[in-house]
């Protein structure tokens, strides 16, 4: 179990982190939202110790993190981080020892991984010969050659065409089910919506929200009615009691209620007016970050 | 597990230097020139033999009155073929230029104290093989007179024991530098350097690599800074002591074929190779030995600093650049070593400071050691310093170093991207831009002006050291004249060069067609600035002459330049050509149309005043410096007012070419009177027009709004907003070394002065 404390980080006079803490339970996928600059990268920096907090600290199974742990973390950074003229294999055998693994080993799980992502021909053509996209996956396979408990993938998806994404997407889960907590950020929210149970939205640097996304998602949702059909005003007016009625054209209303046991009242005063649709939305990971931040969410 | 990390670098950074191809070929160099180096004598000697004659032989004269070894000689070199042995009654005789390259004259005598005295003499070097064999035949020559003397004593054993002493003398004065020791103690300095430098830049290359790949932030995740610091410099030091262990090898593979060499040449069957051992003494190997361990350690601090001078850098080509410190730092001591160490003088205080110091240590604790003024305690005391602060160096060096590495933003960038917000208007941002331009327009002048010191001062010293086979091969025009002549090319393509580079820079302006009343008028205006300049500059020639010789420079240039020494009538005119005329032309176009077109967007005074300062700096002495800067500023208003190039061109030949006749005149009295009064009725009416032209000025001046625009224009706050943008002109690292430059070669000429 991963649990960050009160993380701050200043860079000058810039507050990057801000008094950030947040949990992830063992098995679980923590996606990290936010904006380029919002100090995700920042964060896991922190978490894996390169950076060091200026408060706050980092726990991992109630250890702190530091060299003598990190063999069980798995890392993909942002930036990007192997060396051009280094084959793929003299790469991972480089990394690999820098995680106290075995020559051996290093072979065998390269392989393995290479033949998952269908790439085994590139063991030993030199990095610059790759493509963007084929170094991502490199990292990836790096980042998980150890067999780490915990997987930490700062953007994993960029540089990716959307069959790599649907494997890398596959392979996450699949870890998961292995029972591995995995830790990925990314600035495009359908990525984080698709993959993840947790979900944490970072703002400059400030946690935004931190819940569970079907938790999150059932309670926005529970709350917002889409109505159409036609409606005399007196009923509306005692639906407005509940919660507040945006129109939308003619017969189109948005239903925002206060209170989700309002639901059945609503639908209960409805029964007489001629309703060609009654439904409870569901709403996009962008509502609930406009809600709560005010703006909308860029990416 | 830690240290397994820390193997595995290590392992990984070896493997990549050793398994590269530069290493190979790079220590098939070093076999080749060492073999070479060491057996460059012999494969002479041996092409020698083989192409010149085969027949020629070796003349041995010997000079033996008391027949101590003559026969004991004549019975080993008579059995050889191509050795001719003659006893002579003197060998003073032979000892001029006639004698034979492969001659030996051999001067054996009764010595006191030795018992045996010889002196061999040559006219060049010859093979060392008979060398050896005559002083081996004297040994035994001198062991067999020990033997029959009965009373030995511990000092006759020792005496026993050392070779028979033998003068050497070579005649000819193109010694041959091929001797081994020499080579040796050159090898190692350079292998020193050589090893020193690969280190440095090594260390620098794979940390920036490992920064510019980012692989950096994966490793940091399993290991820590000062670990990786200590395995990244570990490994380079491994790759030198391999490096050191080849040489080694190299060496005595060398010295191997090095005796090989001397046996086959002799051709003597059971002759005996070199004995290997003896060449190098005790107190060669302990040098060795200290040199080595001094090295290693050194390098390894010196790893450590330089890895955080290369963490700082952002890309590759910086991180080559990042060894130039401690390079510089290596070099500075090595000459510093050389001038304060030396067997000829006793070592110093600030040695004996400096052996203590790590980094200075490795140069100074070995050589002091060599020539005996370093004892045990001091190498020790040096020792533990050193150790003491590789501990503390990997403390000192691991929060920069982590700073350093994990900050990929470059430094411009930096301000902007945390500190300072960067300021999203247009006008900024423009300004940003016009800062680099004006920049670059510093790194052009000051380059310029590099170039043009450089192609003066290095033309005039290739002139001075041709001129003789010159003017031998060219006998119509005497010596003089062709110097002349030639100082005249000199000065023009060292001042057009420049000015060429710094035209191309020129912003390309309209021309626009004029009127003949406007041509007419514009002449009517420079004829009027340049009468109204020479009162000016004769006021300025005489305050700058007067403080001159207030101060206590040197006197007139004119007369440090030699002017007198030269006579004939082509002379005088190469002279005025020289000094007058071509100065006049090029001096101008480069100060006034060069310097002061790059610089016209910035404004007209500023311009003048940079290229006043150029143009005082390229006079190159401090006498002139002055006068040159303020005539400067008087030509470069005359340029901006009038906008043409031809006045200020009149006005300097005018200058210059008062100074030449002067000077060629001076004894004849009627033209110097006739030439002196002319000058004075020019100022005179000069200075009349001037007086009249400032009184009308200040008459304009009285009217309240001419004074209100004038305070317009002189708007404090937009000058000093100029001034400030103007500056980074001078920004520019080229400008620095210009003035560093001319430093150096005001002082050279001042002295010569």
């Amino acid at each position: 179990m991963l649990e960050i404390k009160n993380l701050t980080k200043y860079f000058g006079i810039k507050k990057a982190v801000d008094n950030v803490s947040f949990k992830v339970e063992e098995g679980h996928i923590l996606g990290v939202l936010g904006k380029n600059g919002a100090g995700k990268s920042t964060i896991f920096r922190m978490i894996l110790n390169i950076l060091e907090p200026d408060e706050g600290e980092v726990l991992y199974n109630g250890q702190k993190i530091d060299h003598s742990i990190s063999d069980r973390i798995g890392y993909l950074p942002e930036v990007g981080s192997l060396i051009d003229s280094y084959t793929v294999y003299e790469q991972c055998i480089y990394y690999g020892k820098m995680k106290s693994m075995k020559s051996e080993d290093i072979k065998n799980n390269m392989f393995e991984l290479l033949e998952q992502f269908g790439i085994v021909e590139y063991a030993n053509m030199k990095i610059k010969e790759l493509s963007k996209g084929n170094k991502q996956k490199i990292q990836f396979i790096i980042s998980l050659l150890h067999n780490p408990d915990l997987i930490i993938l700062d953007e994993p998806f960029s540089g990716l065409d959307p069959v790599s994404v649907e494997y890398f997407k596959r392979i996450i889960l699949q870890l998961k089910e292995q029972g591995k907590t995995i830790v990925f950020s990314s600035h495009i929210m359908s990525q984080v919506e698709m993959l993840c149970e947790d979900v944490l939205i970072i703002n400059d640097g400030k946690v935004v929200l931190d819940c569970n996304l079907e938790q999150i998602k059932q309670e926005y949702s529970s709350k917002t009615l889409d109505i159409t059909g036609i409606i005399p005003e007196s009923t509306l007016k005692q639906i407005a009691i509940f919660g507040t009625i945006d129109r939308k054209g003619n017969n189109r209303y948005i239903v925002n209620l206060a209170n989700k046991e309002r639901i059945s009242d609503v639908f209960r005063l409805l029964y007489t007016s001629e309703i060609t649709k009654f439904s409870v939305l569901n709403v996009s990971l962008n509502d609930i970050f406009l809600d709560k931040v005010g703006t909308k969410y860029e990416e | 597990m830690k240290n397994s990390k820390v193997g595995a670098i290590v392992k990984n950074e070896l493997e990549k230097s050793i398994k590269n191809k530069w290493f190979v070929i790079l220590n098939l160099l070093l076999l080749i020139v060492t073999i070479v180096g060491l057996n460059f004598g012999n494969i002479k000697a041996l092409l020698k033999r083989n192409n010149v004659d085969l027949s020629s032989k070796m003349e041995i004269y010997v000079e033996d009155i008391e027949n101590i070894a003559y026969t004991e000689l004549a019975k080993e070199f008579l059995e050889q073929e191509n050795v001719t042995i003659q006893k002579v009654d003197s060998i003073e005789k032979y000892k001029n230029e006639s004698l034979s390259k492969d001659a030996i004259l051999l001067k054996v005598e009764k010595s006191k104290t030795e018992y045996i005295k010889a002196s061999i003499i040559t006219k060049e070097t010859v093979l060392s093989s008979y060398l050896e064999k005559i002083e081996k035949i004297l040994t035994s020559v001198k062991d067999k007179m020990l033997s029959e003397n009965k009373n030995l004593t511990k000092e006759e054993i020792e005496i026993i024991k050392s070779g028979a002493s033998i003068d050497r003398v070579i005649l000819s004065e193109t010694i041959d530098t091929s001797e081994s020791t020499t080579l040796g103690q050159l090898f190692t300095t350079y292998i020193i350097f050589f090893v020193l430098l690969l280190c440095l830049n090594k260390i620098a290359n794979t940390i920036s690599q490992e920064k510019m790949s980012k692989s950096i932030e994966y490793i940091l995740t399993s290991i820590n800074t000062k670990e990786y610091i200590v395995s990244k410099v570990i490994s380079m030091c491994l790759t030198v002591v391999i490096q050191f262990v080849f040489m080694i090898t190299y060496l005595v593979i060398a010295l191997m074929i090095s005796s090989l060499f001397s046996s086959a040449a002799i051709n003597i069957e059971g002759a005996n190779s070199i004995d290997i051992s003896s060449m190098i003494s005790l107190k060669t190997i302990g040098y060795l030995v200290l040199t080595f361990v001094f090295m290693c350690i050194t390098t390894f601090i010196q790893g450590v600093i330089q890895s955080v001078m290369s963490a700082k850098t952002t890309n590759i080509q910086e991180a080559g650049n990042a060894t130039v410190f401690l390079v510089t730092l290596n070099l500075i001591l090595y000459t510093v070593v050389t001038a304060l160490v030396s067997p000829l003088k006793t070592v110093g205080i600030i040695s004996y400071i400096l052996s203590v110091i790590p980094i200075a240590s490795m140069y100074f604790i070995p050589s002091m050691f060599l020539i005996g003024q370093a004892n045990i305690i001091q190498v020790i005391i040096a020792l533990v310093i050193l150790i003491a602060s590789v501990p503390l160096s990997l403390i000192l060096a691991e929060k920069p170093f982590k700073n350093a590495i994990l900050d990929y933003t470059n430094k411009k960038n930096k301000k902007i991207d945390g500190i300072e917000k960067i300021i999203a208007t247009r006008e900024y941002q423009e300004r940003m831009i016009n800062r680099k331009e004006s920049s670059k327009k510093g790194l052009i002048i000051g380059f310029s002006v590099i170039l043009l010191i450089i192609l003066q001062v290095v033309s005039g010293l290739i002139l001075s050291v041709f001129i003789e086979p010159i003017s031998q091969k060219i006998t119509f025009i005497s010596r003089d004249n062709i110097y002349l002549v030639l100082m005249c090319v000199i000065f023009a393509l060292s001042v057009y060069l420049p000015y060429l580079l710094l035209k191309a820079y020129i912003p390309k302006e309209h021309k626009e067609e004029k009127t003949k009343e406007e041509k007419k008028e514009s002449i009517i205006k420079c004829v009027k600035y340049i009468v109204l300049s020479i009162p000016i500059m004769s006021v300025i020639q005489m305050i700058c002459s007067f403080a001159v010789e207030k101060i206590g420079l040197g006197s007139d240039v004119t007369d440090a330049l030699g002017l007198f020494n030269y006579s004939g009538k082509l002379a005088s005119v190469l002279i005025f050509v020289q000094i007058a005329i071509l100065p006049a032309i090029f001096e101008e176009l480069f100060i006034r149309k060069g310097v002061m077109g790059i610089l016209k967007d910035k404004g007209a005074i500023f311009a003048t005043i940079v290229s006043s300062i150029v143009f005082a700096t390229i006079h190159l002495n401090i006498s002139q410096f002055m006068f040159a800067f303020l005539v400067g500023i008087l030509f470069g208003i005359v340029r901006t007012k009038t906008g043409k190039m031809y006045p200020t061109m009149i006005l300097h030949l005018i200058n210059n070419g008062f100074a030449v006749i002067q000077a060629l005149f001076y004894d004849k009295i009627v033209f110097m009177d006739i030439f002196t009064y002319s000058v004075i009725a020019v100022n005179a009416v000069g200075f009349c027009i001037l007086i009249y032209m400032l009184y009308k000025k200040v008459m304009e001046l009285k009217d309240k709004e001419s004074i209100k625009a004038l305070k317009e224009k002189l708007d404090y706050r937009k000058i000093k907003l100029d001034i400030t943008e103007n500056m980074f002109v001078f920004k520019d690292y080229t400008f620095m070394v210009c003035a560093l430059l001319c430093a150096i070669l005001f002082t050279a000429v001042e002295r010569m002065l």
